[in-house]
């Protein structure tokens, strides 16, 4: 990996966080929740986790200036949503789901520096106990790697978008979330 | 022994990338560091903040000695506490208010100088420390000191911007946001930076 600097990450503009929330939509729309996670070119055998989005999206209007929040489980299928794209509003915060190997995560992305919070990690991990020493350590270890794990997986997502979106082909991506937008939601209940 | 959120519960974090190598013998010099820059308590008198290091999960306890309790190889766990000791700042401004008319009267003054004023609002405050107990306010680190990521469980700039201070004071390595970014390449984050903006109005 090349040197990172801070004015690096400070000077990407904000529709790179916009159109990848959008993005990540899409894609987990068109692609039944499917996405290759393979890092390393040369390996063999893929990597796939199942992304979905969860139960809050907040919209923001192009300026800025006011909000939506939509909530539920039907709030990042439902045709509000997919009114505020076509009036104009972005994806400022979305609550997804990652699943893989029986691991299930969810969390929110948020903002312009696309931040990963509010982290919910597979059940699976014991949470510390505060008599039990021993197993608080194992805790913080197994919660670490977990967490390492997923911003892992975030990363593999993020640049495989960063690729898209500065080749060819996202004009071709383009047209087809235009057409994922513009497709009437059916049967499907309004969120709150 | 908990390891504060750390240990469990959501996590609702900032994640940063520590800049820099770590120092030969580390763990010695981070556990000396960590000493020399821990919590000390505000006394009775004083209306300061304090601000320093604590063990995660336990706010009450100051000592870096027993390695086990912050170092978990390869994870540095611990907290930075804060106390501060605020007033109600109406009640504050009308009490000294108070006290300089009280005085006026006392010595048959028309006005309270200055420097008496100043002196009412100095006794005023000794006096509303003692009673006053501090606002704490805790803040959790993980520090992955393999991968050199830190990860601060608090979204508060404000909060953030201390524990960068503390960081580099503590440790003598700055830290920076960490971004999906990191993943790209110069030339392919340079690419992406200049992308235009979607325009959403084709819709």
């Amino acid at each position: 990996m090349e040197k990172v600097t801070e004015e690096r990450n400070n000077n990407m503009p904000s529709v790179v966080a916009k159109d990848f929330y959008l993005w990540l939509l899409w894609q987990s729309a068109s692609s039944n929740g499917r996405f290759d996670v393979t890092a390393d070119k040369k390996q063999k055998e893929r990597e796939f986790v199942e992304l979905w989005p969860e139960r809050r999206v907040v919209l923001k209007a192009a300026n800025g200036s006011s909000s939506v929040v939509l909530t539920g489980n039907d709030a990042p299928y439902s045709q509000s949503l997919k009114s505020a794209l076509v009036e104009g509003k972005y994806i400022s915060e979305v609550e997804l789901r990652i699943t893989q190997d029986s691991r299930s995560y969810v969390f929110t992305l948020s903002g312009p520096e696309i931040h990963v919070t509010n982290i919910s990690l597979p059940q699976e991990v014991a949470e510390g106990n505060d008599e039990q020493n021993l197993e608080s350590e194992g805790a913080v270890r197994d919660r670490m790697w977990l967490y390492n794990h997923l911003t892992d997986v975030i990363n593999v997502i993020f640049y495989k978008f960063a690729l898209e979106r500065t080749s060819g082909v996202w004009e071709v991506s383009l047209s087809m979330i235009r057409e994922w937008v513009l497709e009437p939601v059916e049967n499907v209940g309004e969120s709150e | 022994m908990s390891f504060g959120k750390a240990s469990k519960g959501k996590i609702n974090a900032r994640r940063f990338r520590v800049l820099g190598e770590l120092p030969e013998g580390f763990r010695e010099t981070f556990r000396e560091n960590l000493e020399s820059s821990s919590f000390k308590e505000i006394s009775g008198f004083s209306t300061d903040k304090s601000s320093g290091w604590v063990i995660a999960g336990q706010i009450m306890d100051t000592s870096f000695e027993d390695h086990n309790s912050w170092y978990l190889q390869p994870y540095i766990v611990a907290a930075i506490r804060t106390d501060q000791k605020k007033f109600p700042s109406v009640l504050f401004k009308a009490t000294v208010k108070k006290k300089a008319d009280e005085w006026k009267k006392e010595h048959a003054a028309l006005r309270c100088p200055h420097v008496i004023k100043k002196q009412l609002k100095e006794n005023l405050q000794e006096e509303w420390a003692q009673r006053c107990l501090p606002r704490v306010t805790v803040t959790e680190m993980v520090w992955d000191t393999e991968n050199g990521f830190v990860l601060l469980f608090t979204k508060s700039d404000r909060e953030i911007d201390l524990f960068r201070r503390m960081f580099f004071r503590t440790f003598g390595l700055k830290i920076t946001a960490s971004h999906p970014l990191d993943a790209l390449s110069d030339k392919a984050a340079d690419k992406l930076s200049n992308v235009k903006e979607t325009n959403l109005a084709v819709f």
